[in-house]
């Protein structure tokens, strides 16, 4: 296993031995106790061509070729690295040995021992013999490292040290006197658990030694979070050199960024699982619902709302003209070929035009709201109205549901939101903003409101206190809140024209989403596709607007509706699946186009049953574009596409 | 024509249309109380909202000659006064483009 010189041959053995390699090791770590220690714990001396000296390398008789272009040495010491991660230890003591790189010095691996051991007077000798970043904060590092003990110090309630190490060793490091002031906060601590809890911080025994170790080695990239970082704003870590003491798993973390760059180049990226490492990753355009598959038409208005129920089986249109109809969808297909979506209830007691509609958690109950000042609770199943909620004075304008679907609220431009219980029975009012739009969040702790003098106004929902409000400088008549409760949409209207991902916790603006028109209307928007990839809304230029939520790119701009589109809204169980409402008094259902060379291989292959859940189509099912729907529907209804 | 909400005024005095409470102006944005209209005392307004306004004609007035135009509540349709849109009287000119709403049809609002 010697590697040749020779370009070509060596590469291929290096794929080679690194196969065989890996196999080797998996069997041998069985046996090896290790954990790790023999490679990074600095007895690092291995016999054979490593030294005391090994770092700086002997030079080897000949140079060896590089990878592919990449740096030898330094892809031979991530290898290691991945190798101990992976906890083949044998392979990666034979990869030091037979590649004559080691994965840190011998310097490196006694700071190491000693950061990890506790030693600190011994670690701080020792960073200063290490190579750090020509522009890190040495001062920095050493108060990383002097918090560290300041914290075990108090772990043991050795409070007259922890004292000493606060006054004479942190302060005088110039750091940010926040800090100081925070950690001098913990020494009023009760006990180590309080101090653990407060400082968020697991102990000396605990992983806190090797996260100050990746601390002190890492670099900013692979410290932000992974997705949707709130702001641009970057946070540069001062660390020791990356060649000395590789940031901790860095494959890994290599790895995650090339996935993200591939997810974040993927404009259709409409999949939750991770793609895999081994072929690029894409996600094909005709996967993506780009296609009317069925238009509804029974609305004698303007269409206004149009929301799923959560289970993705039913959905609810509300029109000017002051009706609700609730649709069934008999059969969900990966592709809608034929007509699903069947009114099964036309709910009319309303005596103005219906504004917004929210469905239940458990989708056993419809809220509506009304031009009529009244907001109607209906039994989705009987289709008759439970309770009228009469107490607003002017249009309700909107309304959500407590997570544990025993409470509600109604927003409404009388300056007034009230919540409910099931019998129609107000608890409480908050009073002062004429509200357009309001949201609670999925996890219960939020209500967000956007009003008429262009605020957004935050309350805790459990205490009912307001937490914020924040100018927004134009009208925004829209709100919608991510799953995760963690961001909220804005659709902004006349004068600004573009929607808003803000930060439901602070109110900082993340990112923004331009390219449609609202002047005068109030126009709706939706996250939407898997994992909420996306961000959709309606315009009054008649067109629906998609883009990716994760970087603000326009995805699609997908014609179809005469006059302004109201109202989307992205089917919560198919992400393959949006319906949009329109002034044309249309709702648009959008799916992937059905394919024309189905229609051989249908025969024989189709199923009957009603499949709900279309992502647990096997896969060989996927590939012969397979679809579940009545056979009778299919012959006249497969190529129904185009309008 | 989608949904849009009326417009919402703030301030401590709000005249509205008498039949649906719909605000219409501020009390600061009169600028004469010197008119008279069909119903009586009528005033002359800056800036209004919520309005819909009817095709201009020409209308003699005590005033002279004008070229005016009827507006309606946009929510209730019912007319609410006019909007000069030309006076002839040079001397009338200060009226262009401003509003009368006659203060039997208002009711103060909040």
């Amino acid at each position: 296993m010697r590697i040749e010189n020779n370009g070509l041959n060596s590469q291929a053995s290096v794929a080679d031995s690194g196969r065989s390699g890996a196999n080797g090791a998996s069997s041998a770590a069985v046996e090896t106790n290790g954990n790790g220690a023999g490679i990074r714990n600095g007895s690092g001396k291995l016999e054979g061509g490593s030294t005391a000296s090994s770092f700086t390398m002997l030079a080897p008789p000949t140079p060896k070729p590089s990878y592919f272009g990449h740096d030898r040495e330094e892809i031979t010491r991530i290898v290691i690295q991945s190798l101990v991660d992976l906890g083949y230890h044998r392979a990666a003591g034979v990869l030091e040995e037979e590649s004559e790189y080691t994965l840190e010095s011998p310097e490196v691996s006694e700071f190491r021992d000693a950061v990890l051991q506790g030693q600190w007077n011994k670690a701080e000798e020792l960073l200063f013999g290490l190579e750090i970043n020509k522009d890190a904060d040495v001062n920095a590092l050493l108060f990383y490292m002097r918090q560290q003990k300041f914290l075990e110090l108090l772990e043991v309630a050795d409070v007259s040290k922890a004292l000493h190490v606060l006054r004479t060793e942190l302060t005088p490091l110039n750091q940010s006197v926040e800090k100081l002031h925070s950690l001098s906060s913990l020494m009023m601590c009760i006990s180590a658990d309080d101090l653990k809890a407060r400082a968020e911080w697991d102990g000396a025994a605990g992983l806190s030694r090797q996260q100050l170790l990746s601390e002190l080695s890492s670099n900013s990239s692979s410290n932000c979070p992974l997705v949707l970082t709130d702001s641009d704003v970057f946070c540069a870590i001062e660390s020791i050199s990356a060649s000395v003491m590789i940031p901790e798993h860095r494959l890994a973390s290599l790895l995650h960024q090339v996935k993200q760059n591939q997810l974040s180049k993927c404009l259709y990226h409409n999949t939750a699982n991770s793609p895999s490492l081994y072929t690029d990753h894409h996600c094909d355009r005709n996967q993506f619902p780009l296609s009317t598959v069925e238009i509804l038409t029974d609305h004698k208005d303007e269409v206004w709302f149009v929301q799923f129920s959560n289970d993705g089986t039913r959905l609810a249109t509300g029109s000017k003209d002051y009706t609700v109809i609730i649709w069934d969808l008999e059969v969900i297909s990966l592709v809608v070929a034929s007509k699903d979506f069947q009114p099964i209830h036309h709910l009319k007691e309303h005596t103005g035009a219906i504004t917004y509609l929210r469905w239940s958690p458990d989708d056993s109950k419809l809220l509506s709201c009304s031009q009529d000042k009244q907001a109607k609770l209906w039994d989705t199943t009987a289709g008759g109205c439970i309770k009228t909620m009469g107490a607003h004075t002017d249009w309700v304008s909107s309304c959500a549901w407590a997570p544990d679907g025993q409470t509600f609220v109604t927003g409404s431009v009388d300056r007034e939101m009230i919540l409910w219980n099931l019998y129609g029975e107000s608890i409480h009012r908050w009073t002062g903003a004429r509200v357009y739009d309001l949201v609670v969040t999925a996890d219960g702790t939020r209500l967000a409101a956007v009003c008429t003098q262009m605020k957004l106004h935050v309350y805790n929902f459990v205490t009912r206190e307001k937490e914020y409000e924040r100018d927004l400088g134009g009208v925004s008549t829209c709100i919608s809140v991510s799953k995760d409760s963690r961001y909220i949409l804005l659709n902004m209207g006349a004068g600004v024209q573009e929607l808003r991902l803000l930060n439901i916790e602070t109110g900082a603006d993340v990112r923004h989403f331009s390219g449609t028109k609202q002047e005068e209307f109030v126009v709706r928007n939706c996250f939407g596709g898997a994992d909420e990839n996306f961000v959709v809304s309606g315009s009054e230029d008649s067109n629906v607007y998609v883009w990716r939520k994760e970087n603000g790119a326009l995805v699609e701009v997908l014609p179809g509706h005469s006059g302004i589109v109201n109202c989307v809204a992205w089917n919560p169980t198919n992400p393959y699946m949006f319906a949009s409402a329109g002034d044309d008094r249309n709702v648009r259902i959008w799916s992937k186009a059905p394919q024309p060379q189905l229609k051989g291989k249908m025969k024989g292959v189709c199923s009957q049953s009603h499949k709900r859940d279309p992502g647990c189509l096997p896969e060989s099912s996927k590939q012969l574009g397979l679809i579940f729907v009545p056979l009778s529907l299919l012959t006249s209804n497969l190529f129904y596409n185009t309008f | 024509m989608g949904l849009s909400y009326n417009v919402y005024l703030n301030s401590s005095r709000i005249y509205g249309c008498k039949n649906c409470k719909t605000h219409l102006s501020n009390h600061e944005d009169i600028l004469s109380r010197n008119f008279r209209g069909q119903h009586g005392k009528a005033y002359l307004f800056n800036a209004v909202v919520n309005i819909s306004e009817a095709e201009p004609v020409e209308r003699n007035m005590t005033t002279g000659r004008h070229v005016v135009r009827d507006i309606s509540c946009r929510q209730c349709n019912e007319i609410v006064g006019w909007k000069y849109d030309k006076a002839y009287e040079a001397s009338e000119g200060y009226k262009e483009g401003k509003f009368i709403l006659e203060a039997e049809l208002l009711v103060n609002v909040r």
